[in-house]
């Protein structure tokens, strides 16, 4: 690969400034200590808005910091910098991602999201929920129907009921609980399993429960009412448990099966199953080891296959909000076929440089999305993130 | 001056330190110091530990004291020790944490390698004020003296430490002590 | 050698399968199984012939209708016939039918629509929604007591 081939996509990338990555989770915060979710996100199994807390967060522990005392958290970490004063029981966090793609000759703007996130928390109830636009992509968070251009999507929308410390009750539109929660939805682990948080939620009820060591859920799937006829809507459950043996060792088991009388993917009857282990550890502080294998079992009327795929991810941050990953990943949809397997590696680089902020920049060989019959290429992904 | 009168002085030294309790003449901590305070935050659970690897132990025959320097315990986040210091247990006019345990309650081993464990009721002193705790101990006769461990729960209501509350995460007021260290023996 | 900038099925080119049946006449929308493996497409995911020999006639992934016109005539031109059962590419997909090896007829299949609502007519329409929807939710919060 050319040199400067990355040249312009990085000059250009600097220029446009912000770009996509998806709603927050970062499963290597577990060198913090933070093995559960629940303080930093409204949702227990985490993504999606942020606490006050978690955002109080994202300005000590996961950007860099430049000078001692360097500004208040709580109000450097505010809604709109603490510019409008919102109700305790209400969070907002509008979230803006565009998608700059440097490929010569084909050079194009997206609006991967533009959301409004919303949370409101009385008591026992939450109620939470994300509205915005897409220009492209995302159609399974459709509400719009524009083939052509911009569409409303709406990706999470959910209530929840906490009726003591450790159970909560849930029911909406909601990511799947299963693997590692994590922003990069291309990973082998989260597209081959179609558990990822960018469009794949679906309307449910869940039941979490959560103790000092040990994080479940259990969801009950509907189907993803954005899609019609019924027919293309999965039943089914997914579901993880986790048990933390450390601050800094967690290990976790998910299991996951669906049933429609016809897949958006297959265009057929499809029975998916998807069973794994997943494991997030930091043995000293600036490291920290993600890594979950999952074990597939695609059923059609007519065809049956098993697939692995695994994915292990290596994140050091040498100084805070700088962080250096190496990603590994080995995908097998169809164990029976020999053309199916295909390993990818690469590296990312994510700066979390300023408040609200960060910029990644991903490089490596290999097959998108665990794609069956894809030949490994290389590939370059240059992303920034900011929400207020 | 009379010979006999000018070793006074050394002799009434030598008698006090015979009959007085000596005060560090017994225990003393050696090394391998271990101090966790482990609380659990809310919501979610979260799990703080607080370490520290400095202790002092003082015996003056009848008690052992264990002191740890709060500004010593490290949560790993240092805004959250900040809080916590400056705001919660407030160090500047409470600077340590204390154990108080009677030594007689506690059974030596008299034998290399042999251990004994039990509980004991102590008093434990932070942010200035006392509760009592059952501590579940154990000690191991080793060269140099003994490896003790001890755990215990307190309330940390009880000191009048206001529970912690950073924008919308609390702290639970029960908090578990563990202790470890080597201490030497020079009785 | 393909270098993939893009990754992902979030940026699906939803509006190929319509300009495909525009270009090439007939009577129904080919689902993105004709050049994608499967249905949600994205890039780094051409896997069938017809999509790989459209892509070496320069087609390109996003909304870059004018590629697919392109390349769909210059298939034509080349009469690539990628099942190789005499009937060109271009003439299976006027039929509806899906010109890959094993291929399908299409038109017999039910796909999937997106969305809840119909269809609002491009960017603006788009925005507008989001900007009204906004504006409701804003109208209607309430405030909480002090403390």
């Amino acid at each position: 690969m050319r040199a400067d081939s990355f040249a312009l996509p990085l000059l250009t990338a600097g220029v446009f400034g912000a770009m996509p990555s998806d709603a927050a989770a970062f499963p290597w915060m577990i060198h913090h200590g933070y093995t559960n979710c629940a303080q930093c996100h409204v949702d227990p199994s985490g993504a999606g808005i942020l606490t006050d807390y978690g955002r109080a967060q994202g300005e000590i522990l996961l950007r860099t910091r430049y000078a001692d005392g360097e500004g208040d958290a709580e109000r450097l970490s505010a809604f709109l910098f603490g510019a409008v004063d919102l109700p305790k029981a209400l969070e907002l966090q509008p979230e803006v991602r565009t998608l700059l793609i440097p490929e010569p000759g084909n050079m194009r703007l997206l609006v991967m999201q533009a959301d409004m996130r919303a949370a409101i928390q009385k008591g026992k109830l939450t109620a939470s929920g994300a509205l915005g636009g897409v220009s492209e992509g995302a159609q399974e968070a459709w509400i719009t129907s524009n083939d052509a251009g911009w569409n409303l999507v709406a990706r999470e929308y959910w209530a929840d009921y906490q009726p003591s410390r450790s159970w909560q009750l849930r029911a909406g539109r909601m990511n799947l609980p299963f693997g590692i929660r994590t922003e990069d939805h291309i990973l082998a682990v989260r597209s081959a399993t179609q558990t990822t948080i960018n469009d794949e939620q679906q309307v449910g009820v869940s039941g979490v429960y959560q103790t000092r060591k040990v994080r479940a859920e259990l969801m009950g799937i509907a189907g993803n009412f954005q899609v019609s006829p019924d027919a293309f809507r999965k039943r089914g459950y997914a579901g993880y448990v986790s048990w933390s043996q450390s601050k800094t060792l967690e290990f976790g088991a998910s299991s996951l099966l669906t049933q429609s009388q016809l897949d958006t993917e297959t265009l057929a009857a499809r029975t998916f199953l998807a069973e794994g282990l997943f494991l997030r550890a930091a043995p000293v502080p600036p490291l920290a080891f993600m890594a979950e294998a999952d074990f597939l079992r695609d059923q059609s009327d007519t065809d049956a296959k098993n697939g692995v795929v695994g994915t292990g991810i290596v994140d050091v941050e040498p100084i805070q909000g700088l962080h250096v990953q190496g990603i590994g990943e080995y995908c097998d949809t169809d164990l029976g076929a020999s053309e199916a397997a295909a390993w990818s590696g690469g590296g990312a680089l994510q700066w979390f440089f300023a408040p609200r902020v960060d910029l990644r920049v991903d490089g490596g060989q290999g097959v998108l999305s665990c794609t069956q019959g894809a030949s490994p290429a290389p590939f370059g992904l240059l992303q920034a993130h900011f929400y207020l | 001056m009379n010979r006999s009168l000018s070793r006074l002085p050394i002799a009434f030294a030598l008698i006090g330190a015979l009959l007085s309790p000596a005060a560090n003449a017994g225990f003393d901590v050696a090394s391998g110091v271990k101090v966790s305070f482990s609380a659990t935050g809310s919501p979610g659970f979260l799990d703080i530990e607080g370490k520290s690897a400095t202790m002092t132990v003082a015996d003056d025959g009848s008690k052992l004291t264990f002191t740890v320097p709060m500004t010593t315990v490290k949560t790993g986040i240092e805004n959250r020790d900040e809080h916590m210091n400056d705001k919660y247990v407030q160090i500047a006019q409470f600077p340590n944490a204390v154990l108080t345990v009677d030594k007689a309650a506690i059974t030596w081993p008299s034998e290399l390698g042999d251990k004994s464990k039990g509980k004991v009721t102590a008093d434990f002193n932070i942010h200035g004020q006392s509760q009592p705790v059952e501590v579940e101990w154990t000690a191991q006769k080793s060269k140099t003296g003994y490896r003790v461990t001890g755990s215990f729960n307190f309330d940390t209501a009880r000191s009048g430490i206001t529970i912690p509350d950073y924008l919308g995460v609390t702290v639970d007021p029960k908090i578990m002590a563990r202790v470890t260290a080597d201490l030497t023996d020079a009785r | 050698m393909q270098l993939i900038f893009l990754l992902g099925s979030a940026w699906a080119s939803s509006a190929y399968p319509d300009q495909v049946l525009t270009d090439v006449g007939g009577d129904c929308t080919p689902p993105c199984t004709i050049c994608h493996a499967t249905n949600a497409g994205g890039d780094g995911t051409v896997t069938m012939p017809l999509g790989e020999a459209l892509m070496t006639r320069d087609l390109v992934g996003g909304s870059n209708r004018a590629s697919v016109t392109d390349a769909l005539t210059e298939l034509t031109d080349d009469a690539v016939d990628s099942d190789g059962d005499g009937i060109l590419d271009v003439d299976e997909l006027a039929t509806g039918s899906d010109p890959n090896p094993g291929g399908i007829d299409f038109c017999a299949v039910l796909l999937p629509t997106y969305g809840c609502l119909s269809t609002v007519g491009g960017p603006a329409g788009g925005l507008g929604a989001v900007a009204g929807l906004l504006a409701l939710a804003l109208r209607r919060r309430r405030r909480d007591p002090p403390g």
